[in-house]
């Protein structure tokens, strides 16, 4: 299996257009607005992963389990 | 905006003049003076964009490259570099500093008026404090007007639709919810648990707002907006209002020259089948009108607002040149597109509506306009209070002192 890295420091829109499989593991943990048409490729482009999860109250933790179980190294 | 397009387009001339001068032979230190006078104030996304324009023309990459020399020593540092260093938002009475002064006021209301005496409600003080305390909240309504009349058009206009067009739902349910808790506590509560937890909630989400703005929304309108785009909702602000006394003076460096003759340029005679107007009288005469009007293209786009002393629904000149359905709150969009469709087809040549507004009674009618062989032409808005209309009864046939 290849390497997966999930960098906290890139912007949402570089990491889901990287791969789009990160959009669909944060929409699940809640980030809903990413689905919004038009969002990703503008607010997106100015939010990181813990940016966002403070603003929609997600627990950095939850996010860094869920993205371990998907197989992927969280890069600080 | 024309302003802002003739401003570019002057850049845009400047940057294609140095280069040639670079290719001529001059060198870096010769042509930074001129660079450094066109350019300086001047977002460097902006320069980035007017480069980006000169390669879609045609102009070689090398050429544009060429350029990177000249950046560098009149901002000494890269084009990176200055988006880092640079805090606009730090600047005193930029709009974007005013902004987050505002959510300072709001955040501060939030916790030492709403919060604390939420905590104990409703002993003691606290009924009249929290009320108190909504009162001032709900001007809340000011911030968010200048936010969708004077920074959404300007996010549309750099292609950025979707962010705004969710923001200013939220900024609706915020409005309303603000309203539904002050009328709850007005006319009694029915389940105090209940009241508590919708209150809490409320300003939980007024909080996010403001993370949104301040992490989101200004850093986009950073990146794209220029320093004319900013001038303009500087001089617009006041029309709206501020949550904040004695907004800090703010001139940006450079308004150019090119800029004024334009606008001077303007001057002239309007022809009209009955008559000619001067463009000054022309105005005048729209703004004395006792009614405000407002005029959408067939494009659906908003043209012209007329100026009155008194106008009942705040219009910004941010809006012109805006398509009408981004001028509304989403939950009215709707109804607005349904005239605007129901005009197009000839199905209807006006629409009215009436409300009550404080001690006004406000008759907003719809016509459409249609040219000589009945072609649409657009939409006209007319808005006039027409209570003291209402009032007059009798007669008057002398004149007043």
């Amino acid at each position: 299996m290849e390497e997966k890295t999930l960098d906290l420091n890139k912007t949402v829109y570089l990491l889901c257009t990287q791969d789009p499989h990160i959009m669909t593991i944060l929409a699940k943990l809640g980030f809903s607005d990413i689905l919004k048409p038009g969002m990703l490729g503008t607010a997106g482009r100015f939010m990181t992963i813990p940016k966002g999860a403070v603003l929609k109250k997600i627990e950095m933790d939850r996010i860094r389990k869920e993205f371990a179980d998907n197989g992927y190294e969280i890069k600080e | 905006m024309s302003e802002s397009i003739n401003n570019r387009e002057y850049r845009k001339k400047v940057i294609k003049d140095i280069i040639k001068q670079l290719h001529e032979g001059k060198t870096v230190e010769e042509v930074r003076m001129q660079f450094e006078k066109a350019f300086k104030g001047v977002s460097a996304s902006e320069i980035t964009e007017a480069e980006q324009t000169l390669i879609n023309e045609g102009m070689p990459v090398a050429e544009v490259q060429k350029l990177c020399d000249v950046h560098a020593s009149v901002f000494k540092g890269s084009i990176e570099d200055i988006h880092k260093d640079l805090d606009i938002s730090l600047i005193p009475g930029h709009p974007t500093n005013v902004l987050k002064l505002e959510n300072e006021v709001i955040s501060n209301l939030i916790t030492e008026r709403i919060r604390p005496y939420l905590d104990v409600f409703p002993e003691g003080d606290s009924v009249v404090m929290l009320e108190a305390g909504l009162d001032e909240l709900s001007r809340i309504h000011i911030h968010y007007q200048k936010k969708e009349n004077l920074l959404f058009p300007y996010m549309e206009k750099h292609g950025i639709t979707a962010p705004p067009q969710v923001m200013w739902g939220v900024d609706d349910e915020i409005r309303n919810e603000i309203k539904l808790v002050q009328d709850e506590l007005t006319k009694g509560i029915e389940n105090l648990e209940e009241f508590k937890r919708k209150v809490d909630h409320l300003t939980e989400k007024i909080i996010e707002m403001i993370f949104k703005e301040e992490n989101i929304m200004i850093p986009m309108l950073l990146e794209n907006l220029t320093q004319e785009e900013w001038k303009t909702i500087y001089d617009e602000s006041p029309e709206i209002g501020f949550l904040i006394d004695d907004i800090p003076h703010w001139e940006p460096e450079e308004v150019l020259e090119e800029l004024k003759e334009v606008q001077n340029a303007q001057h002239g005679l309007i022809h009209m089948p009955t008559g000619v107007f001067k463009l000054d009288e022309l105005v005048k005469v729209l703004d004395t009108l006792p009614l405000d009007i407002t005029f959408v293209d067939k494009d659906d786009t908003v043209k012209f607002f007329s100026q009155g002393k008194e106008r009942i629904f705040p219009r910004t000149k941010a809006i012109i040149g805006r398509k009408v359905s981004n001028c509304h709150p989403p939950a009215s969009v709707h109804v607005v597109e349904k005239i605007i469709e129901d005009f197009r087809s000839g199905k209807k040549d006006n629409e009215d509506f009436w409300i009550k507004m404080g001690d006004q009674y406000i008759y907003i009618r719809y016509f459409a306009v249609r040219g000589d062989t009945g072609d649409y032409l657009g939409v006209l808005e007319v808005t006039q209070n027409i209570k003291p209309i209402q009032d007059i009864t009798g007669e008057k046939r002398l004149l007043s002192d």
